[in-house]
């Protein structure tokens, strides 16, 4: 079954993203959806299907308990990190389209900087999926996120020959984006390339500048049938397409003993199915919000992605063509490192804004915008059209 | 095969599964001892309750050389780690027997990591007496 433009995002809605929330996160969590019933003109007693992360930590019944749900139809989630958010949207695409639940209401809430963060080595040891490599690689002193996909990311320049300078072209841009959405981190904030290399490094060849913004927050969308939709107050956001991607060679940012260790190998499994889905290709793509966990490894998504050959994003990047203007502006929210990071879902809310023509960084004639997952690990993507 | 600890605290101890066994007590005696299937000789790594390559269940062990190249790396600097001093560079070596295996660097500058160097396994023990294995950048000859 092909779920092309049968389900749509009808509602967004999201806290800020903060360094201290000073509140629950189940509190985040219904703030948010709160918000994306109002914002789609639906409420809680309508909603009869959820979906969320593995690693969310608000629980079915008491977020079902808080918005008086009558009749919980379905409720799923998808594992994986932040390799979940195209799975989320497939997993409630595909309980519209069929007929297990009318609307269904994603979400993401967590207070990833005040309470924990999954930076820190002993938070990771418990949420990385697979415990017995999480230990061995601990053991060696392999324990953050940032070091698990520097490895990847150093062969990659090795093969490649992309550069520091590359990579701060990619932080530029997007943190200029954020520099231009009151809602993001860095709001107000651009970058140079002196400030990019002067950052510290974190993990090399990631520095500060190249790193997520941990946050405190909460994200939901609504999705229904795209029959429904038509009826509701806003501009459906179809989903023309949502793919989950991995294979026997693909673990979460240690995809290590495969021929090709970059980030791309499970990002092309995910691009031909999606586009086959979709029936688009890279070049009916306005613009895209791109898992930016570390924003180097933004260069080989993009080649999996299919807007440029292997090896050559370095040159795709060069000349503004992923800012506002550009041939395909990227993460015009600023993304999760200029923005705010939020497990990739408040990218969906940026995707859903573009499509409606209500993003602070509008892209001109946005009618297909491409949101992913994070690369090098087992992944998802979707596509949003109008 | 033997050297002093490189390093002066001790990160967890690792989490041992049974297909790991064979792995952390052969470092426990100084030795690199991989996983191999009985039926189609592949050494794979990590170890798996399955042969990856070809489904038989039919598994072994072997002891490797120690020996390989640099494939990639890392220089930690931020945040702390559990164990071990920063910066902390870790690696990742492609090693002649036919496996990839990850590592800390130890007793070499990380200035001198460069991908395609030679590399060799040694072992220590921590602090507390955990055994550990480490890699050393082989001098040239």
């Amino acid at each position: 079954m092909n779920l092309r433009d049968k389900a749509a995002i009808v509602g967004v809605g999201a806290t800020e993203l903060s360094p201290n929330s000073g509140r629950s996160e189940l509190r985040l969590c219904l703030e948010a959806i709160r918000a994306a019933l109002d914002d789609a003109g639906l409420t809680s007693r309508d909603v009869d299907g959820f979906v969320t992360f593995a690693q969310d930590d608000n629980v079915e019944n008491e977020v079902a308990r808080c918005l008086r749900i009558p009749d919980l139809k379905y409720f799923g989630r998808v594992g994986m990190g932040g390799g979940a958010v195209g799975g989320v949207i497939l997993q409630a695409a595909m309980a519209v389209a069929t007929g297990q639940a009318k609307v269904v209401v994603c979400w993401r809430a967590m207070n990833e900087r005040s309470k924990y963060r999954f930076s820190d080595p002993a938070v990771l040891m418990r949420t990385m999926p697979g415990a017995a490599s999480t230990s061995m690689y601990a053991w060696q002193g392999l324990q953050t996120a940032a070091s698990y996909a520097a490895i990847g990311m150093r062969r990659y320049m090795h093969e490649t020959g992309a550069s520091y300078e590359d990579f701060g072209r990619m932080a530029i841009a997007i943190h200029g984006h954020a520099a231009t959405n009151p809602e993001a981190r860095f709001f107000g904030k651009p970058i140079t390339m002196e400030d990019y290399l002067a950052s510290r490094m974190v993990s090399d060849p990631f520095r500060k500048l190249d790193c997520c913004q941990e946050s405190d927050g909460g994200v939901a969308f609504i999705v229904t049938s795209a029959a429904l939709a038509r009826d509701l107050r806003n501009r459906p956001a179809l989903i023309r397409g949502a793919v989950q991607a991995s294979n026997a060679a693909t673990s979460p940012l240690s995809s290590y003993y495969r021929r090709d260790i970059s980030p791309r190998e499970e990002v092309k499994l995910a691009a031909a199915r999606l586009y086959t889905a979709a029936g688009l290709g890279p070049s009916d793509i306005q613009t895209a919000i791109l898992y930016d966990h570390f924003s180097p490894c933004l260069l080989p998504a993009l080649e999996g992605y299919g807007f440029c050959a292997d090896g050559e994003a370095k040159e795709f990047i060069r000349d503004d063509n992923i800012s506002l203007g550009g041939r395909l502006p990227v993460n015009t929210n600023g993304g999760q490192t200029g923005a705010g990071y939020m497990h990739g879902m408040n990218g969906v809310i940026e995707a859903v804004r573009q499509i409606r023509g209500t993003a602070a960084n509008q892209v001109a004639g946005a009618e297909n915008v491409l949101v992913t997952a994070v690369n090098g690990a087992p992944t998802s993507a979707a596509l949003i059209s109008r | 095969m033997s050297a002093a600890a490189p390093l002066a605290d001790a990160p967890p101890p690792p989490l041992i599964e049974p297909e790991y066994a064979a792995f952390y007590n052969g470092i426990e005696q100084g030795r690199l001892v991989i996983q191999h299937c009985d039926a189609c000789c592949n050494l794979q790594h990590p170890p798996a309750p399955v042969c990856t390559h070809c489904d038989s269940l039919d598994l072994g062990t072997r002891a490797c050389s120690g020996r390989g190249t640099l494939y990639s790396y890392t220089v930690h600097h931020y945040p702390p780690l559990l164990g071990f001093p920063t910066p902390h560079a870790i690696i990742l070596a492609d090693m002649d027997d036919g496996f990839r295996l990850v590592g800390a660097l130890a007793h070499g500058r990380i200035d001198d990591l460069q991908i395609g160097a030679p590399i060799v396994v040694r072992f220590g023990r921590h602090a507390d007496g955990q055994a550990t294995m480490y890699f050393e950048l082989e001098s040239p000859a």
